[in-house]
């Protein structure tokens, strides 16, 4: 078939109604195109994650605890928007969007060693790549040891 | 020089100017715990610059001398001045540092160990600020992201 045929063809796709089959196909192309995404940047999202999830289990505490975590979710939520953000350049990683198991209540204690460990991780996953992510892991990790020292 | 080389007398030139600045804010904290932190966070930015200075002349460069003095840091009026001040330093020290990292992190052979410095030096500085900043602004005591 000649160039201009499969311009027709394809015109003629789109007029038929499989526009959305054809963008599909576009997008799985373009994906399929991507370099795959660093395993330390979903798991650097997998555990923000999870850290949302058991403050979100988290209930009770005085009310300056409750203060705390209200910072502390929004912290990693925005630690979450971001490596989101830097994982979109990646071909997308089916664990990135996984549910997650349904998470445990912590008491602040096990909640502050949660996010002194979640430090030394992301510093260590930080460490183990190159490029601007690594600086972001980097300060990701430096904002959860603050987390830590914030429930001590 | 290479950008590097200047990030790095960047983070040395923010250690000069914490000691000097909690040098310049401890006298008007009104609590003796406040004080005693206050030397304390010196004292380490102490060891820091120290350090970083031995490891620039190490790499074979010359490290920057500090400031005789630092009129951006006055006035220091009372004490709510002298925590805000406290967390303004962290804040330029975990700046500095991790910029430092961001360009150590492109590099294909940084200067052994400066990538580990620095991650270590950030996240000190976030420590310390949330300390400070407990107390100088207890609504906001965190940032999501030390350093930017």
């Amino acid at each position: 078939m000649s160039r201009r045929g499969v311009l027709l063809s394809g015109l003629a796709v789109l007029a038929a109604g499989g526009g959305g089959v054809a963008i599909g196909a576009l997008q799985h192309l373009h994906t399929a195109e991507l370099p795959p995404a660093p395993a330390e940047l979903v798991a650097a999202l997998a555990a923000e994650r999870s850290l949302i999830a058991s403050i979100d289990a988290t209930t009770g505490g005085s009310p300056s605890v409750r203060a705390a975590l209200v910072h502390v979710r929004a912290d990693h939520a925005a630690h979450q928007d971001a490596l989101r953000a830097a994982l979109a350049t990646y071909r997308p990683a089916a664990s990135a969007s996984a549910s997650l198991p349904p998470a445990a209540a912590l008491h602040l204690a096990e909640l502050r060693a949660a996010e002194a460990q979640a430090s030394t991780r992301a510093a260590a996953r930080a460490a183990a790549i190159t490029g601007r992510t690594a600086a972001l892991l980097a300060s990701i990790s430096a904002c959860e040891a603050s987390h830590a020292e914030l429930l001590a | 020089m290479s950008a590097l080389d200047d990030a790095w007398q960047v983070a040395l030139g923010a250690e000069q100017q914490a000691v000097f600045g909690y040098d310049l804010l401890g006298p008007r904290l009104d609590t003796s715990a406040e004080s005693d932190r206050a030397r304390a966070c010196q004292d380490q930015h102490a060891i820091l610059r120290d350090s970083t200075s031995s490891a620039i002349v190490a790499a074979g460069r010359g490290p920057v001398a500090p400031a005789a003095d630092y009129p951006a840091l006055y006035p220091v009026a009372d004490a709510q001045a002298a925590r805000r001040l406290a967390v303004r330093l962290e804040e330029d020290c975990a700046a500095a540092w991790r910029y430092l990292y961001a360009l150590a992190a492109v590099q294909a052979t940084p200067p052994q160990g400066l990538r580990a410095a620095a991650q270590t030096a950030l996240t000190s500085s976030a420590v310390r600020a949330t300390r400070w900043r407990l107390a100088a602004q207890p609504a906001s005591p965190t940032v999501a992201f030390p350093g930017i």
